[in-house]
């Protein structure tokens, strides 16, 4: 007995020992494989078979054999193979496909100028799919051309589709109009405005429960948020943005002939000292920098404070019905959003992501892959995950399709859209209730409203080296600085001192030129 | 003997013990396979596990890019290195790391020491169980939920502890944006959340004496102190050293997670290490290369640090890790 | 029984008083958590701390056990938590043991090697890389096999092997008992203490696992528990990904996460009080003499 246990021991080791040799030998020979097979037959009219890696906000994503996958399998003639990745995880699970090499057919690229994908461009890992769009109707001409033109990589090229969003209905300033209303105050258009309302909430009981228990903004600025918004956040990055007039890091400057870095603009320094007064006087959450969005936003819910930065899409589920749990005599139309702040609102980038196609794909399957894409865009097939399937998911009432959302969200009907999005469908206003079919009222007349004098970030998507190596720092730099100033930890004069260090050092004055060199390259001039 | 044949005899020795050497390793090897074939399994997960992967710290020198692999990417040297030692913050990181680390050894590391002395002191076995599964729970709490209770107490503007203080007529402090009291704000949270886990393993140790001894101490007349001192201490005295030595190895690392949760702007000139610093500088993301070299430099120092002390324990007369 | 001397009791009370404080500290957050799990979500919101919910609600719970997928992932982690304890503890007590034996050869130089294995870790992706080489993407092994031992368990293992009375090892191979036969018979029976103090480290280890399963697992169907949990948690939170009129889906009350946060760590506490015995003081009484 005891031999015999010996000797299955002994073996075992054996084993193990030739799996170990060959893993050294194996990771030895590196990276040798890209391009698995991912085989396609020489017939073209079979389905083309896929591999499709894309996030999930979905709690439980879409099985294998999810009716709607089926339905826009059929639709499209092709057999997909998705991977779903939770989006907390996107950035580290893109990361580790590309270094493995397993890369998939069709991979949701979520930031397009991120260093990874970048370098990885230039090294030329990805399809540059420029000269074969306009072989295809949707993709030349249901993307809209902002989106095309700010996802191009430095050289000018698109090295993937980008995923269109609305450039609409960006986050922006949303306000409780009955606190305005019972304080008979008009919507404020201006920051001056808007001081005074806050100002207001504070003061004068705007929830009328006898206490001044309230706050103005529901603000808070938090270590994850560098990079945008004067790294403020999106509360007071932006009233910053209202300040300067743009979203963007960079303004062009006429006189100078050059693009300018935002935090060197003098409006950035009024808009310290407004904020900072702002936060002397209660108008924001004295724990300020200890909060993060889940405690930002409860504060709004807890009828605490009465404004906030958010998209109007939320409404509902984040807001308005846990308020109402607190306040019952808050409608949905009180949730007001502004239409402009010193006439400025933000304009979306019109993009969310892009769909990379890995140059390791041979072309024939490549123009396959795009023709999915275009095929997919079609009102026919996109409805599918909009509406799903008639019978299961929606019936016809009148001639419309109305859908059940219960049922497609439990089909993870939505998900689809991280494939690929339609947007100039036209947006249905009815709610589940009367009230909520007149908030969206509001909500599509303010967005129509913003659309007119709405700005874009004109330096998206541009790259400069020395930025890449010199921003990351910075901004961190100047999150921390702001921060203080706002608190009234460090005076006004810091901030001067700051911008003067800046304007004097050379990596700066580089990143400026080559940032001025790529916006005119653009722009071709 | 005299000395210059006791001398003659142990060179003679020496030299000879070298010729058998080789083949008294053989006959030992085969005479005690029972006992490296029990090893087999382990070594063998160390070596593909961890001394495989280990190879990767190669990036540190490279310009790695996850497209071209290991292979394919630019060698760099020490540039990463340089990078991080010429930093103007780079004092500024290692100063902050270093005086968390050391708080947390001088009061977290006894913490869990005086706990498990107190608890097997304790004479009802009912309150003892009682106590212990209290105390283990915080480690099962995230370090986001925490954080958030921290704030929930904390807070200046509405945490409910200055609530009470306001109550109580007393003013109100801030820990939360206050540079002064960060480093032993999140000492303290640590100790809160760890302290009872790390209890267990000097609990077991203790479990393992035998409760004669203590009979036997006391009727030669010890009181609980000195029985705590010459039997209690003693059994988890090698457990100490190791963990004391292992943590000294760990010098540098100073919990990730929650540094970054507790950070701020206010208190960025004592909470920036430099984890949240490679973090933050989103140099991080794609750039493997750079924090890899990082927790080189990290490791190497914790390396110097357990050899020194490794080396130290044994002169004292007692085992050392290795 | 004998008298305690005056001063003894003073600090036998001492120490009853604090080691009570200590406990009442602890345990409030995590009273907090249980009692904000099941409190209506309204009433979270009016009032800032609730102490005892006035309206209970399970809703939480009725939730996160409504999907199947749940099950599953419990499934899943189970699975994890055993065999992988197992695996677990045979491998590093077996490594352990053979080191702190001092006929073992290789002894000083392993325990070096082992200590750098503490010390030196190389980041995410060449342990990637290895587990795709070995095949083992998507895999329920991937979470099992690079985890099953550490350097740290093993150096304090052998520490408690150290302080078994020699004799032991030497009676039984006098005997003809081989280095294996000992181990597991005489010596694994004898460290009970060591074995449930590292055997809860590492089944809370593996139940605790998030990160590595997010990256190896590719299939939702596999996920353990604490992904699933997590996935539910943060579902809204990117609302990047809405169209305008699309309403976003419900986003996690406080008492959702605080649920989540009940049901992960449920288990252990379940399962503690089993292990507790073998902590209690001259849990080896005789053991040892016979």
């Amino acid at each position: 007995m005891q031999k015999v246990g010996k000797r299955n021991t002994r073996n075992l080791a054996w084993i193990i020992l030739v799996v170990m040799v060959m893993s050294v030998v194996l990771s030895a020979c590196g990276n040798k494989e890209e391009g698995q097979v991912s085989g396609n037959s020489g017939n073209a009219d079979d389905p083309l078979e896929v591999s499709i890696m894309t996030i999930t906000p979905s709690a439980v994503p879409a099985a294998d054999d999810n009716v709607i996958k089926r339905a826009i399998e059929e639709a499209t003639n092709s057999k997909m193979n998705i991977q779903w990745v939770s989006n907390n995880i996107y950035g580290d699970k893109l990361n580790l496909t590309l270094a493995s090499g397993d890369i998939p057919d069709l991979i949701m690229i979520n930031d397009p100028f991120g260093s990874t994908f970048t370098k990885m461009v230039k090294q030329g890992a990805f399809w540059d799919i420029t000269p074969y769009i306009k072989d295809y109707t949707n993709l030349s001409g249901g993307i809209p051309d902002i989106a095309w033109d700010t996802t191009k990589a430095a050289d000018g090229n698109n090295y993937g589709i980008p995923r269109p969003r609305p450039v609409t209905g960006d986050s922006f300033f949303i306000i409780r109009k009955d606190w305005l209303d019972r304080l008979n105050l008009q919507v404020p258009e201006t920051t001056d405005e808007l001081f005074n309302v806050m100002e207001a909430f504070v003061e004068q009981d705007p929830d009328g429960n006898g206490t001044k228990d309230t706050t103005a903004l529901a603000a808070y600025i938090s270590p994850d948020d560098l990079g945008w918004g004067g790294n403020l956040g999106p509360v007071l990055g932006a009233i910053e943005n209202s300040f300067i007039g743009t979203n963007s890091s960079w303004k062009w400057d006429e006189s100078q002939g050059k693009l300018v870095y935002r935090e060197l603009l003098p409006e950035v320094k009024e808009s310290l000292q407004y904020l900072t007064k702002a936060y002397s006087s209660g108008m924001m959450p004295e724990d300020l920098l200890s909060l993060k969005l889940t405690q930002a936003r409860e504060l709004f819910k807890r009828n605490q404070a009465g404004i906030i930065v958010d998209k109007t899409g939320t409404m509902r589920k984040i807001y308005a019905d846990d308020l109402k749990k607190v306040d019952p005599s808050f409608k949905y139309t009180d949730f007001y959003p502004l239409t402009n702040l010193n006439g400025y609102n933000p304009k979306g980038s019109g993009y969310n992501g892009i769909l990379a196609i890995p140059a390791s794909v041979p072309e024939e399957k490549m123009k396959r892959i795009l023709q999915l894409v275009d095929t997919w865009m079609n009102p026919e097939v996109f409805e599918i995950q909009q509406f799903g399937i008639e019978g299961t998911h929606y019936e016809v009432v009148d001639g419309k399709k109305v859908a059940s959302s219960e049922k497609l969200t439990a089909d993870n009907a939505s998900d689809f859209n991280h494939i690929v999005n339609v947007i100039d469908l036209p947006w249905d206003t009815t709610g589940e209730t009367d009230e909520e079919t007149q908030a969206n009222e509001l909500f599509k007349k303010v967005e129509a409203e913003r659309d007119k004098t709405s700005v874009a970030d004109l330096a998206a998507g541009l790259q400069s080296e020395t930025g890449q190596k010199v921003l990351p720092e910075l901004n961190k730099k100047i999150q921390d600085l702001k921060a203080k100033i706002i608190l009234g930890r460090e005076p006004i004069e810091a901030w001067d001192a700051f911008v003067e260090t800046l304007r004097n050092d050379p990596n700066f004055q580089a990143m400026s030129d080559e940032m001025t060199e790529a916006y005119k390259k653009r722009n071709g001039q | 003997m005299s000395t210059h044949e006791q001398r003659m005899s142990t060179v003679k020795g020496k030299q000879t013990s070298s010729k058998k050497k080789g083949l008294n390793l053989l006959s030992a090897l085969r005479r005690d396979r029972s006992l490296y074939l029990l090893a087999l399994p382990g070594v063998l997960f160390f070596l593909v596990f961890k001394y495989i992967p280990m190879w990767g710290i190669i990036i540190a020198f490279q310009d790695y890019s996850p497209f071209r692999g290991i292979q394919g990417s630019e060698w760099v040297g020490l540039q990463h290195f340089t990078a991080l030692f010429g930093n103007p913050d780079f004092a500024l990181l290692f100063r902050n790391t270093l005086a968390i680390s050391m708080l947390n050894l001088i009061l977290f590391f006894p913490f869990p020491i005086l706990i498990s002395l107190g608890l097997n002191e304790l004479r009802s076995v009912a309150y003892k169980r009682l106590i212990q599964t209290i105390i283990y729970m915080p480690h099962f709490l995230s370090w986001v939920i925490i954080a958030g209770l921290t704030l929930l107490l904390f807070a200046k503007g509405t945490g409910l502890i200055n609530e009470l203080f306001t109550l109580w007529g007393w003013p109100r402090v801030d820990i939360l944006t206050n540079p002064d009291s960060f480093w032993i704000m999140v000492t303290l949270q640590a100790m809160w959340k760890e302290a009872g886990w790390g209890t267990i393993v000097f609990l077991a140790a203790m479990a393992s004496v035998d409760t004669q001894l203590y009979e036997a101490a006391r009727m030669d007349g010890a009181g609980r102190l000195r029985q705590i001192w010459h039997i209690t201490l003693p059994a988890i005295r090698s457990v100490i050293i190791v963990l004391l030595i292992l943590r000294l190895g760990d010098i540098m690392e100073v919990g990730f997670e929650q540094i970054f949760l507790m950070y701020n702007g206010a208190v960025s000139e004592v909470a920036e290490v430099f984890d949240t610093y490679v973090y933050r500088t989103g140099i991080e993301q794609g750039d493997f290369s750079y924090s890899t070299a990082v927790g080189l430099f990290k490791s190497v120092i914790g390396l110097v640090l357990v050899v020194v002390a490794n080396r130290v324990v044994k002169r004292m007369g007692q085992e050392g890790v290795y | 029984m004998h008298r305690m001397k005056w001063s003894e009791r003073i600090g036998q009370s001492l120490n009853v008083v604090t080691l009570g404080l200590l406990a009442v500290v602890m345990f409030f957050p995590l009273y907090y958590v249980f009692v904000v799990s099941f409190t209506d979500p309204g009433e979270y919101l009016q009032k800032k701390i609730v102490l005892f919910p006035e309206r209970w609600s399970v809703e939480a719970y009725t939730y996160l056990l409504s999907t199947p997928a749940f099950a599953r992932s419990l499934g899943n982690s189970a699975f994890l938590a055993t065999v992988g304890t197992v695996c677990s503890l045979a491998v590093s007590s077996s490594l352990a043991y053979a080191l702190s034996q001092k006929r073992f050869h290789f002894r000083k130089i392993l325990m070096f090697l082992i200590v750098l294995t503490i010390l030196f870790s190389p980041g995410i992706i060449p342990n990637y890389l290895l587990v795709r080489e070995l095949g083992l993407i998507n895999n329920i092994w991937a979470l099992i096999l690079p985890a099953l031992a550490n350097g740290w368990t093993v150096l304090l293992m052998k520490n408690f092997f150290d302080s078994l009375p020699a004799e032991i090892s030497e009676a039984a191979s006098i005997d003809g008992c081989s280095a294996i036969r000992t181990w597991y018979t005489i010596v694994l029976p004898l460290s009970m203490p060591a074995l449930a103090a590292f055997g809860l480290f590492f089944a809370v280890g593996y139940w605790n696992q998030f990160f590595a399963a997010l990256l190896y697992l590719n299939d939702s169907a596999k996920w353990p528990i604490q992904v699933l949990l997590q996935n539910m948690l943060l579902n809204a939170s990117n609302i990047d990904l809405v169209a305008p009129g699309q309403q976003v889906e419900t986003p996690p009350t406080e008492m959702l996460k605080m649920a989540a946060i009940i049901v992960a760590i449920l288990p252990v506490l379940v399962v503690y009080p089993f292990i507790q015995k073998h902590f209690a003081k001259g849990a080896l009484i005789g053991s040892v003499k016979g």
